[in-house]
């Protein structure tokens, strides 16, 4: 469900995606080390695993030259009592074979999951701002998920199938080294007719999957936006550009099905001339007398088992393919700079005054369009602080910027006279308390979204400050109370339970200065009460800076700064502001006209 | 709709179309599976003969064959790949194709109620276990039945009663593939649900990010991530336990058989009543056994998933849009002719000829509209979106709707080009109920630009001409000039081929709503919806885009919600709504005195204006 969101993220990974590179291998190896013991492990079971299935066609040969053709059988029952033997111990290795690769491979990975986790929560918020949440989700889960099989079933395994074709390798030649040349002289070929395959199978590949990945980019495209295919009449058009890429992506496919398709059998064809022979030049040794018939079967049953590691390495290459190609996209994002990293000795500011302070601060999201330009402000400690102005002044930028989500390009933030740069974001976001508009609940129950999942906050803690707030019989309206679980993003809850909780979360915190964005969409009135009691509660005796849409907020502030695109323009308090005929005196009466207009003019 | 009853009957439906193909593979397998059988039958009689020959110049002719077989053998093989993994990539692209074709006709509220990521699923994973299915299937039953049938009767001919021993611990192998085959799609599952799990944590994390970052949530989620990490990982080790455990008694039980014949068998060999070739090639076939065996339990999963991706499918594919043309259509027909139905309709000339071919929209009077008595409320909703909404749009004229956030302004504009159809009431364009009016005719007229247009991933002039590619360049200019889009274009590397990202992410909110605005243009319409088009662009923006399109579309009718009070007062009729009611009505001067809505915003624009210019004063 989640793997196809990003189809078009696929597309531009895809192209960007080289397919083989050593140091890309190095890199994910060094995910190795930790686990070395296990890994060693791992491969000795493997090895052993590998030579216990050559076991077999060995004991088959000891039975025909010594028991069969010497018609001994104690000696007969001896070889099968062996051979069970070799299986039972065959049933062990294979087991610790699945069991132990799997082991090993889900433990590399934990490091490799947390660790791209880690860079994700690290990331600044710029960086969230242009990167879609399906291909950080597909990044963290599901290329992981290929890399994985890039150890288990790639790495390993072909490691194991070179320790079964060296097994076998050194078996022939120890039972005769002659005939063992006849098999390694057809070895040319098959390496000849892999590389050929592999050249071809690589290529035919990625067509496939940039074909694929262009065609489901372009689906759900025409998903999302149908209602515009629809009024604009493109239904045929999107139609025929969609067949058109389908065909494609069908001929691709079909291509790199002819290229297997010639493959398989040609290593068949080789197998065979390899079985001739040793049944032509075996046979005629044995006839000669110069070789026994068992090495003959037993060379004949090896050959069988030559074979399978080619076909299997042909099978695994695209396993292979995908994995790179994954590797390359999860450790691009590893590599991707954390965007504002703590310094490397964070200040450690003593005080808990509550002291901010805006130094000609000039920040754009984009480069050019400005949206502070220049603002200075000081608010001292206990301070309440109401920031008005119209949507796009600027107002919610500082936010970001005291909390170092942003840095500003010009100027600087000082939180308890410290540059916000100096500080670590962890120290300076827990002194810094945001209430936002529209608050995020987890998945999980009231309570633990109240304390968020801070273990040194008590359930009666929680519950005495929702009490003191006056926001605990809200939350016992909600069915559940506060064991309710409110996942889904809290779609049950309404908007001004949504704020009340947003408001008991800051208190809890208790952060040095809060910062409020004040919700714009209306309330009933008896919620809205609630809502102005708890703020009043909330700011008491707090260093408080309020985006402020309410006129009663405004009223009772200490000072008023009112913003427009990106300046400050007046600062004083109401009475101060409303005695010079200015912009505040203007939106206040406004503000009075349509308290309606002001909020859906802020909610878009 | 019943075809066969059962959810294959769609596929064998496609598969019935590729019969020759199928048969040529299935033919080509056999073919294969027998002529596998030779080489160690060869090889048998080649050992046998051993000690009667006297030269290995004797031995020449078993090469010749064996290598003449396996050639043969090699034909076939590549003959069926082919054809049978051709056949299932064909099949997945008319079933791909089917699901686009039905996906494109599903009106609003079936997107309402299936997201965009669950239908890609259904697209893209369900396909490849149907594409699997095809591919697999009929190749396991074939060459299980016919490796197991034939090997079994030449192992019969070489030896009976060896065979009947060798058979001995299949009891234990078919239990063995009940009890894990059940285990291993237990476990599979509850790997599936915590990696669901899993994904819903970086999801959530991701999407609560501020949150994350702003109360220092960071040790938080990674403990909640650890956790579900742990739970993955714990439930792969799981799987892989009793996968384990199953291929190492596999393993046993083929090992025990082997056991069986080497000492029974060579008891025989020795005693002279098997030959040492017919050991051998009794020990061959034995071994080629052992994987149609090992695939029984591939085949079982790989039908169970193949059958429930179908059913997802079809779920989708047997649900019908409830707006649809009034005329009789085809939609009862059987999927195949409907497909090559909708197939035959997609002739180039319907489309590549411009939309806006021959009418010149400057003269063109644009239609009337006439909302009687509308009422909508949205399927998963109790309440009234709309409520009696009653309006009469002449001809040519300019309607601005205005109201709060959440009035149903945007559900009226969407009502005409039946994006909804009203629960109550009827809508009339042209005095014709638009239900009876084919979709594409009532379409064909409408410009539409949305508050939040979705704009495609191509370039610039694509996304112009989206509505009429056919259209020329100096049409395509003019469009781009109206909209003022014609500024920004020069600074586009690009210019015209500027490519403009995923739903145009490449280009400001702004300039998005232009591109949109620019497209409507381009069809030339009569009828020109604006849902709150302009408000990513500043008043003064607005008011010259605004005056643009009222002169360059003189006769066209205009419907336009907007916040803005300066827009609205250029339309003819202001139509306040409030919680999908109309209350008020009439021409904008009049409004702005009556005391209500329109007047307060009115109000407030103006003072506003006269904030402005107090400011330009000031920086002065």
């Amino acid at each position: 469900m989640r793997q196809a969101s990003d189809a078009s993220g696929i597309l531009e990974d895809e192209i960007r995606g080289r397919t083989y590179d050593i140091r890309l291998m190095t890199r994910l190896m060094g995910y190795l080390r930790p686990h070395v013991g296990l890994v060693l492990l791992c491969l000795a079971v493997l090895m052993v695993d590998s030579l216990l299935d050559l076991a077999g066609p060995y004991l088959t040969k000891v039975a025909i030259d010594d028991c069969i053709l010497r018609k001994d059988h104690s000696g007969l029952l001896q070889i099968a009592f062996l051979y069970m033997l070799a299986s039972i111990l065959g049933f062990a290795s294979q087991y610790l074979r699945v069991y132990l690769l799997q082991l090993t491979g889900q433990r590399v990975m934990i490091r490799l999951r947390m660790e791209v986790f880690d860079h994700i929560l690290r990331m600044s918020q710029s960086f969230f701002d242009r990167t879609p949440v399906g291909r950080l989700v597909t990044r963290a889960v599901q290329d992981i998920e290929v890399i994985n099989e890039l150890f288990t079933q790639g790495v390993i395994v072909i490691f194991g199938d070179l320790v079964t074709l060296s097994g076998i390798t050194v078996v022939l030649f120890w039972m005769d080294w002659r005939l063992a040349l006849v098999v390694l002289s057809v070895t040319p070929l098959v390496a000849v007719a892999m590389a050929l395959y592999r050249v071809r199978a690589r290529d035919a590949y990625r067509r496939v999957r940039l074909h694929l990945a262009r065609l489901n980019a372009y689906l759900q495209e025409n998903l999302s936006g149908a209602t515009t295919v629809q009024i604009f009449c493109r239904e045929e058009e999107n139609f025929r550009r969609f067949d058109t890429m389908n065909r494609e992506t069908r001929d691709q496919y079909l291509r790199s099905i002819r290229y297997s398709s010639l493959f398989f059998p040609c290593v068949e064809v080789i197998a065979a001339i390899c079985l001739g022979l040793i049944i032509w030049y075996g046979g005629g040794r044995v006839i000669q007398e110069e070789l026994l018939p068992g090495v003959l079967v037993a060379f004949i049953q090896y050959t069988k088992r030559f074979f399978q590691p080619v076909r299997d390495l042909a099978e695994k290459y695209n396993i292979l393919q995908g994995a790179m190609a994954a590797s390359e996209r999860v450790l691009g994002l590893l590599d991707t700079p954390e965007g504002l990293p703590d310094p490397p000795q964070p200040k450690r500011p003593g005080g808990r005054t509550g002291k901010v302070a805006f130094e000609d601060v000039w920040f754009a999201y984009n480069p050019g369009e400005w949206v502070l330009r220049g603002v200075n402000l000081e608010v001292t400690p206990g301070e309440t602080v109401a920031l008005v102005g119209a949507t796009g002044a600027g107002k919610s930028s500082l936010i970001g910027l005291m909390q170092r989500a942003y840095d500003p390009q010009r100027g600087r933030i000082k939180v308890e006279g410290t540059d916000v740069r100096l500080w670590s974001k962890e120290e300076l976001r827990r002194h810094v308390g945001v209430v936002p508009q529209d608050v995020f609940l987890f998945s999980g129950s009231l309570l633990e979204n109240l304390r968020l999942w801070d273990p040194r906050i008590s359930e009666d803690l929680v519950r005495e400050v929702a009490r003191s707030l006056g926001v605990e019989p809200l939350i016992l309206e909600i069915p559940g109370g506060y064991a309710a679980d409110v996942g889904e993003r809290g779609q049950n809850l309404s908007l001004g339970q949504r704020q009340l909780i947003a408001f008991a979360r800051a208190l809890l915190y208790d952060p040095a200065i809060l910062v409020l964005d004040e919700a714009t969409s209306s309330v009933d009135p008896a919620t809205e009460v609630l809502i102005r009691e708890a703020m009043r509660r909330l700011i008491k005796g707090r260093t408080s800076l309020i985006i402020a849409h309410r006129l009663s907020t405004i009223r009772d502030a200490d000072r008023i700064v009112v913003m427009q695109r990106g300046l400050i323009r007046e600062e004083g308090t109401h009475q101060e502001l409303m005695a010079i005929d200015g912009i505040y005196h203007r939106l206040y009466r406004m503000q009075q006209l349509v308290e309606v207009g002001g909020r859906h003019g802020a909610a878009q | 709709m019943n075809r066969g009853g059962s959810e294959f009957g769609r596929i064998i439906d496609y598969l019935k179309s590729y019969r020759r193909l199928i048969l040529w593979g299935v033919v080509s397998l056999m073919v294969t599976d027998v002529l596998a059988l030779i080489p160690p039958w060869l090889v048998k009689e080649a050992i046998d003969a051993l000690p009667s020959l006297s030269s290995g110049r004797q031995l020449l002719p078993y090469l010749l064959s064996i290598v003449l077989v396996v050639s043969g053998q090699a034909l076939f093989r590549f003959g069926w790949r082919n054809s049978l993994f051709g056949v299932s990539r064909r099949v997945e692209y008319h079933l791909r194709n089917e699901l686009f074709l039905h996906l494109q006709g599903m009106d609003r509220s079936f997107f309402l109620r299936r997201p965009v990521g669950d239908l890609m699923s259904r697209c893209t994973n369900d396909l490849v276990a149907i594409q699997e299915l095809i591919a697999f299937f009929g190749l396991l039953v074939v060459d299980s039945s016919l490796t197991i049938g034939t090997c079994l009767i030449l192992m019969a001919l070489i030896d009976l009663p060896l065979t009947l021993a060798s058979l001995a611990p299949l009891p234990f192998l078919s239990l063995c593939f009940l009890h894990f085959g059940r285990e291993v799609r237990r476990k599979s599952l509850e790997v599936q649900t915590e990696l669901a799990r899993l994904t819903d944590v970086v999801q959530e994390t991701v999407s609560g990010i501020r949150l994350v970052h702003s109360y220092a949530m960071e040790g938080v989620r990674r403990g909640v991530y650890g956790q579900a990490v742990k739970g993955y990982v714990g439930k792969n080790i799981d799987l892989a336990k009793t996968r384990g455990l199953f291929w190492a008694l596999l393993g046993l039980l083929t090992g025990t058989a082997a056991v069986i014949v080497l000492w029974m068998g060579g008891g025989r060999v020795l005693e002279g009543r098997l030959s040492l070739g017919g050991f051998v090639a009794f020990n061959t076939y034995l071994a080629m056994l052992s994987w149609p065996m090992m695939s029984l339990g591939f085949m079982v999963n790989l039908l169970q998933r193949g059958r429930a991706s179908l059913e997802r499918i079809e779920e989708i594919l047997s649900e019908t849009p409830s707006i649809v043309d009034a005329a009789p259509s085809s939609m009862n027909a059987p999927p195949s002719t409907r497909y090559s139905h909708t197939v035959a309709t997609t002739s180039p000339t319907s489309s590549t000829s411009p939309r806006a071919g021959g009418r010149d929209p400057a003269r063109d009077l644009g239609p009337s509209v006439h909302f009687d008595s509308v009422s909508f409320r949205y399927p998963a909703s109790d309440r009234w979106a709309l409520a009696e909404v009653t309006l009469k749009v002449h001809p040519g004229a300019r309607v601005g709707i205005t109201g709060p956030v959440g009035s149903g302004k945007s559900t009226l504009l969407e009502m005409i080009p039946r994006i909804h159809d009203p629960t109550r009431g009827s809508i009339a364009v042209d005095g014709r109920d638009i239900r009876e009016l084919p979709l594409k005719e009532l379409r064909r007229h409408i410009g539409w630009v949305a508050q939040e247009p979705f704009l495609f991933s191509d370039s610039i002039s694509d996304n112009v001409r989206f509505g009429a590619p056919g259209e020329a360049e100096d049409a395509m200019i003019r469009a781009v000039r109206m909209a003022r889009l014609d500024k920004d274009l020069d600074a586009f590397p690009d210019r015209w081929q500027t490519l403009i990202g995923e739903r145009g992410v490449m280009l400001s909110g702004g300039q998005r709503q232009r591109v949109a605005l620019a497209r409507a243009l381009m069809v030339a319409p009569r009828l020109l919806l604006l849902d709150d088009a302009f408000a990513h662009l500043d008043a003064e923006t607005e008011a010259e885009v605004m005056a643009n399109i009222l002169s360059a579309l003189p006769r066209a009718t205009i419907l336009f919600t907007s916040h803005r009070a300066s827009s609205l007062n250029k339309a003819d009729t202001v139509v306040v709504l409030a919680e999908g009611w109309v209350i008020e009505k009439g021409q904008p001067e009049m409004l702005a005195k009556a005391g209500g809505y329109f007047q307060r915003i009115s109000e407030q624009e103006e003072l506003m204006a006269e904030l402005a210019r107090l400011e330009k004063r000031g920086a002065r």
